[in-house]
């Protein structure tokens, strides 16, 4: 038995010089490198931002409550034709269903455009409004530019109208520009002309005042 | 060319009327978008300057502005019973035609002339109010008082 032990000890020993410094560095690696790992664990822990959980997520401020009450869809479009074949769209930024009637539509910062076949053409914006499919009719609120062909550039307070044929009233004052000079009128009203030549009829009414100074 | 008979008078030379401003009053104006026919009802008023146009309707025909896109008054047409009056002259016909740029007024249909104490009458009665001239035509008669 003796003869296979000798043998062993040269095979793992071929050098004699080399081998202690050899096992010295790794026994005193065995000891510093877990020591260092130690180190570097407690490191993470003691370094780590401190989470809160009690705070909530810092980018919701809606007030959700609200939200949920009443369901509000944004970038309402209304489009449709009129029975004398004008087309009407209604634009609204934001669009909240009123509680008591389910069509009819709260509107906030909306435009309308109608447009006639031969290029009648009258846009309006306002600051809010309301769309009532139940009755078929719209209204708008809020200080109103209306710019209606030929040429009138107009203000108001208020618009009314159907949605199903061209009627629209400006129940109260209108001033602005006309195609030439300025104009200011008690109402106005937009109408499709029924009889053969169904054109559209613009009238200002309730006593009307143009100024014109010509040009010369 | 057929000559022009009627009286020649002189006719509102007072009025300096070129590039006064021009304000027109009624009860209602409606504006046809199609065709783009403009036209004040209800009691119309037209002032321009010192002269004055009342009439049962007036018509605007529009031309091009000076600047592109922009438009100027050419015409006014008023029907319906036109009075024209100015500080010391009156005129009265049943229908007018009023030209801006060149200031020329045309009165048709039994026009009755008053200027001070003679009066005219007649079929027509066209005037250049920038001239300060006016000529009655057709059928005119004339009545002038003696004190």
């Amino acid at each position: 038995m003796s003869t296979s032990s000798r043998i062993d000890m040269a095979i793992t020993e071929p050098d004699s010089r080399k081998p202690a410094r050899y096992s010295r560095l790794v026994s005193v690696l065995k000891v510093v490198l877990p020591l260092v790992a130690l180190i570097l664990l407690s490191l993470v822990f003691l370094l780590a931002r401190t989470v809160d959980p009690s705070e909530a997520i810092s980018n919701a401020e809606i007030d959700v409550e609200e939200r949920a009450r009443d369901p509000r869809l944004s970038g309402a479009h209304f489009a449709g034709v009129t029975d004398d074949g004008a087309a009407l769209t209604i634009r609204a930024e934001t669009a909240r269903t009123d509680q008591d009637a389910t069509v009819r539509f709260e509107v906030t910062g909306l435009s309308l455009l109608i447009e006639g076949a031969d290029g009648e053409r009258m846009e309006a914006r306002a600051e809010t409004g309301a769309i009532d499919r139940g009755n078929g009719t719209f209204v708008m609120r809020g200080g109103l530019e209306l710019s209606v062909t030929p040429g009138y550039t107009l203000t108001t307070q208020r618009l009314s109208g159907l949605l199903d044929t061209t009627l629209i009233r400006a129940p109260s004052e209108v001033s602005g520009t006309a195609p030439a000079g300025t104009i200011t009128a008690g109402r106005m009203e937009l109408r499709g002309e029924t009889g053969d030549d169904a054109g559209y009829v613009l009238v200002f009414g309730g006593g009307v005042r143009l100024n014109y100074q010509p040009e010369n | 060319a057929q000559t022009q008979d009627g009286v020649q008078i002189t006719f509102g030379e007072s009025l300096r009327l070129s590039g006064a401003e021009i304000e027109v009053t009624a009860d209602q104006l409606s504006v046809d978008q199609t065709s783009g026919s403009t036209e004040f009802t209800g009691n119309v008023m037209a002032v321009q300057g010192e002269m004055r146009i009342a009439a049962g309707a007036i018509r605007l025909e529009y031309s091009t502005g000076a600047r592109s896109g922009t438009q100027r008054i050419s015409r006014l047409i008023a029907s319906g019973g036109v009075t024209m009056t100015t500080p010391n002259e009156a005129l009265e016909a049943r229908t007018a035609t009023y030209v801006l740029d060149s200031q020329s007024l045309e009165m048709q249909g039994d026009v009755l002339l008053v200027q001070g104490p003679n009066m005219l009458s007649g079929e027509r009665f066209v005037a250049d109010l920038r001239a300060g001239n006016g000529r009655m035509i057709g059928r005119v008669r004339t009545v002038i008082r003696m004190e």
